[in-house]
């Protein structure tokens, strides 16, 4: 087990360097700059430009700025943003809690309903409200998220006259109104998790309730509750676990718009804007960011794993 | 006749099942997969029931535990457990015969255990079900239970997983789970097939040795005439879903009523190597249940039917005490087409 | 000429043999860890000799876990042994060209046990045939469906089933498509592994005759792998008995089945259920204890030690010699039950 975390935090880190060696040369192979747009409205003359640029080494050979900035990473150094008066690192420090307390409760909320949802629907399969959870499962997974948050956004405030506190609140300064600010774009972001959720522990239960081992739990005299819950739904957690790790990285994607859509100060926001801008070192550090974090989670499944099977455990 | 044709009362056994008929629901509608079954077991008796794949042998078991999937249910007949019909009775009081009073191990024990468990944790279950009892206790009476079952190593075995077992010992914990509560039937179906001829016989043993220290009943499910001649007191030979022949089990393998028995006997590589004769296969294959033939089922692949086979549906002739065939030629006024001596053992 | 010993064989094997296989081993390296490292092999085969005779049976017996499909595997080529060889008509397969392997591939095939798992559900019966006469150019077109005709008809199936694929077919049906799949190159050698042991016995039966006939027929060769030991009495001429990679017993069948020495298959003969009760009671009482140990840390000494009931000091330590107890029949000698080749109980 230890050596199969061992093995998956190190596949991780190549694999965060992968993205981040990409990212670093698509985005320059991209024409145009964050300098060039800023620069191109201040009058200053091309010299003078040039010689900017030259200061902050732009105009270096790209492996040189290649080699330059990944030495910086592993520093946990990502340079200067080019917009902002301000390091990447500190820029990330301070929007990630954001974007990190909006994920949790997106995946919370998915959890707490998805596999309840999936059981359900597995333990009444063909009745009526099987096919309504069904339905209902296709629904949430087809509709994408941001339009979600636009029709909650419009029609709270048509049908109830609700709108959301404006002016983003810390969880600790006011809860009550920094939980407002979230829960909406965490509802938006859980629904398509736990459709997905959901659908994946109905097929997985449906499976383990024609096991040999829960036919056995039935010969001893169990009831259905305890066949349903103690059981079957144990064994039918697995394949969800995995789902869930890959659902992850569409979540994070899923923050970036809403984020920008709900005006929070995360990190997603903040790519949002930084995209338009060109501001590169941010963009590569954010990606690193988002990169670790799906793959911090995914150790994490693989921990889960653990905990539940012991198969796993003892390999 | 119509009751399956058994003499013995009824009174005296722990299971009497009486002219059952399983169905299940399919694309094409209601298919009987078992039709007039009857047999009886008495206390601390074994008895086989055997047949071939599609014999309807499991799904006799299963209607007998209400263990069927969810397409399947009893059409008819009765299951009369310690005196009382069970073959309707609710799930709820069905719940409190299971495991308690009628216990069942299946064929393959290594998908037969939760993987996610530790056998302690499944064995305590048992107990729990049914016993107001404490962990602690549970615990001691697992121990006690592994031990029992001749299970090597057998308290480190308690909090070890599936997984880590042989399929023997995997066996041996589903048969100490199994008569846990000393129930008065066990229902074995097809519990050693999937083993190691050395370790069957070890599970066997095993069974053999329990029985006659719980005093349990045993139904013995089987598709191996071996096994029958090793466990068994009396045996009940399944074919297409009916009962073609029962007896005590050294006269039916020995002076077999119905051809499909002597066949079966006659196709097994064992007696055939010994008297160096060739093996006497069973032509053509068991008829689909969407295709009975209307009269005797086994009538199209036997050599020794006649008009009557094909017309008229056998019934189950009475053959002396406990003893009974599905067969024209058990027939008296039949019986001079009978050849003498159908098998050589 | 039977099965020998490489110390005893000849220089040259007699002509009439047509596999010879020599101290074949196979080690499976167990890897570990993120390096891969080898921290074990599961020693499946481990250095054994025996001859075949052209137009014999000759049946590998043992229980799961003996070694006794990798050596299949090993004789076909379809994996590399580890060490020693295999000739095929006195050639070593392992010098082989890969044309010429291929060419040798058509006079050797292979017949799998599940008939519902080794055939591809999207082929039809004409191309699962015809499939080895394309491979290796051998008919095509009109010559090629005349050639898969008369295969089918050789095996008891008929032109009609050409178009159906495996899923219209019965188990037995499919192992005849499955024989005669095996029968398009015009083989001399088929491995049989457990070819008929997911069949009912009545269809097993039908199988075994086909077997037989086509042996008599084609002068076919065949290698018997299974764990049934009434199929092994039945078919074969000579008997290989595998425990834990190594062969403890090979003799002539009768010799094998009237006398046998090795503890080993004493205690697989006593575990066999026996359907005639009288010979059943005459039978030794069962012999070996326990499960078989795992074949990545087998025994010391006599790897039956563990299980043996005659298991003494020296039997933990020394590797038993084979010794020829009476011509053509050898077994591991071990001292806690042998003293000069006579069986001590």
């Amino acid at each position: 087990m230890t050596q199969l975390i061992v093995k998956r935090l190190l596949s991780g880190l190549l694999a965060l360097f992968l993205i981040a060696t990409f990212l670093f040369f698509v985005m320059r192979s991209v024409p145009g700059d964050a300098i060039d747009i800023q620069l191109a409205e201040s009058g200053l003359s091309e010299e003078r430009i040039t010689e900017v640029k030259d200061e902050m080494g732009l105009n270096d050979p790209i492996l040189e700025q290649y080699a330059d900035w990944a030495s910086g990473i592993v520093r946990l150094d990502f340079g200067d943003s080019l917009v902002r008066d301000e390091s990447v690192l500190d820029i990330i420090l301070r929007r990630l809690p954001v974007t990190l307390e909006l994920s949790f409760l997106a995946i919370a909320l998915s959890l707490a309903f998805g596999p309840i949802v999936g059981m359900l629907s597995a333990i009444r399969r063909g009745k009526p409200s099987d096919a309504i959870l069904r339905v209902g499962s296709i629904v949430g997974l087809s509709i994408p998220n941001f339009l979600v948050g636009v029709l909650m956004i419009t029609y709270l405030s048509e049908w109830f006259g609700y709108s959301v506190p404006i002016g983003y609140q810390e969880f600790w300064e006011s809860p009550w109104v920094n939980l407002q600010q979230m829960i909406l774009p965490a509802i938006a972001l859980a629904l398509s998790v736990g459709a997905a959720t959901a659908r994946m522990t109905r097929s997985s239960m449906l499976e383990v309730l024609g096991t040999d081992y829960i036919r056995t739990v039935r010969a001893k005299g169990a009831d259905e509750r305890m066949i349903n819950t103690r059981h079957a739904f144990k064994n039918s957690l697995i394949p969800v676990l995995t789902l869930v790790g890959l659902q992850f990285g569409g979540l994070l994607g899923g923050t970036v718009i809403l984020e920008a859509m709900f005006s929070l100060p995360g990190l997603g926001s903040q790519v949002f804007e930084a995209v338009r801008t060109r501001d590169y070192p941010l963009i590569q550090a954010a990606a690193l960011v988002y990169g670790a974090m799906f793959i911090l989670v995914n150790i994490m499944v693989d921990l889960a794993y653990g905990w539940i099977d012991p198969r796993i455990r003892a390999s | 006749m119509d009751t399956g044709g058994l003499h013995a009362e009824t009174s005296d056994a722990v299971l009497s099942v009486r002219q059952l008929r399983t169905e299940f629901a399919t694309r094409h509608g209601q298919v009987a997969a078992v039709s007039d079954v009857s047999f009886d077991v008495r206390p601390g008796e074994t008895v086989a029931l055997v047949g071939e794949s599609g014999s309807g042998k499991t799904v006799t078991a299963l209607s007998i535990m209400h263990l069927l999937e969810s397409t399947g249910s009893i059409a008819g007949g009765e299951v009369i457990f310690e005196g009382r019909d069970i073959a309707h009775l609710e799930e709820r009081e069905m719940r409190s015969l299971r495991g308690e009073k009628i216990a069942m191990i299946f064929q393959d024990p290594s998908t037969c255990l939760d993987p996610l468990f530790t056998v302690e944790h499944q064995l305590a279950e048992m107990l729990h079900l049914h016993r107001d009892i404490t962990d602690a206790e549970a615990r001691t009476r697992a121990l006690e239970l592994l031990r029992h079952v001749g299970m090597p190593d057998a308290e480190a075995r308690l909090d070890t997983y599936q997984h880590k077992l042989s399929g023997g010992q995997r066996q041996r914990v589903m048969i100490a789970m199994a008569l846990a509560l000393s129930p008065s039937l066990l229902i074995a179906d097809e519990p050693t097939t999937a083993l190691d001829v050395t370790v069957q016989a070890q599970i066997l043993d095993l069974l053999r040795t329990l029985a006659d220290e719980t005093g349990a009943a045993i139904l013995f499910v089987t598709h191996d005439l071996g096994v029958v001649a090793e466990m068994a007191d009396r045996v009940v030979v399944m074919y297409a879903g009916q009962v073609i022949e029962q007896g005590r089990v050294r006269e039916v393998l020995k002076t077999p009523q119905h051809p499909y028995t002597a066949a079966l006997l006659n196709s097994m590589p064992g007696n055939a190597a010994m008297t160096g004769q060739r093996l006497e296969a069973i032509d053509g294959s068991v008829p689909s249940l969407f295709n009975m033939p209307h009269a005797c089922r086994f009538a199209p692949r036997c050599k020794h039917a006649f008009d009557r086979c094909t017309v008229e549906p056998p019934p189950v002739h009475e053959l002396g005490s406990d003893r009974n065939a599905r067969c024209w030629l058990s027939d008296p006024s039949e019986s001079w087409r009978r050849q003498p001596a159908e098998v050589s053992t | 000429m039977t099965v020998t010993e490489p110390s005893s064989i000849s220089a040259e094997a007699s002509s009439d043999t047509i596999v010879e296989v020599r101290n074949l081993t196979k080690h499976f390296p167990i890897e570990k860890g993120l390096l891969k490292r080898t921290v074990g092999q599961v020693q499946a085969v481990n250095g054994i000799s025996f001859d075949v005779r052209r137009g014999s049976t000759v049946a590998l017996v043992g229980e799961s876990g003996c070694g006794k499909t990798t050596t299949g595997q090993l004789i076909l080529h379809l994996l590399e042994p580890t060490s020693g060889t295999v000739r095929f008509e006195g050639r070593d397969l392992a010098g082989l060209q890969r044309g010429e392997l291929r060419r040798l591939r058509q006079r050797m095939q292979i017949i799998f046990q599940d008939p519902f798992s080794s055939l591809d559900p999207r082929m039809s019966t004409l191309s699962i045939v015809a499939e080895g006469l394309e491979v290796h150019g051998i008919a095509s077109g009109k010559q090629k469906v005349d050639r898969v005709v008369e295969l089918l008809e050789l095996v008891g199936l008929s032109s009609r089933d050409l178009r159906k694929f495996p899923h219209e077919f019965s188990g037995g049906q499919r192992q005849r498509i499955g024989i005669a799949r095996a029968l398009a190159t015009n083989p001399e050698v088929i491995v049989c592994d457990e070819a008929v042991s997911a069949l009912d016995v009545s269809i097993q039966a039908q199988v075994l005759n086909l077997l037989k006939d086509l042996q008599a027929e084609l002068n076919l060769t065949y290698l018997f792998i299974t764990h049934d030991l009434n199929v092994v009495r039945y078919i074969s001429d000579e008997v290989i008995v595998m425990y834990l990679g190594e062969i403890v017993e090979q003799a002539a069948t009768e010799d094998l089945f009237e006398n046998p020495i090795h503890p080993y298959t004493r205690s697989l003969f006593s575990a066999v259920p026996v359907v005639d009760p009288d010979l059943a009671e005459k039978r030794e009482p069962f012999l070996a204890s326990g499960e078989l140990p795992s074949p990545s840390n087998p025994p010391s000494g006599c790897k039956f030690h563990t299980r043996c009931p005659f298991s003494c000091e020296a039997a933990t330590q020394q590797i038993p010699e084979t010794v020829e107890f009476e011509p053509g029949h050898r077994a591991a000698a071990c001292p806690c039950y042998t003293t000069d080749g006579v069986r001590v109980r």
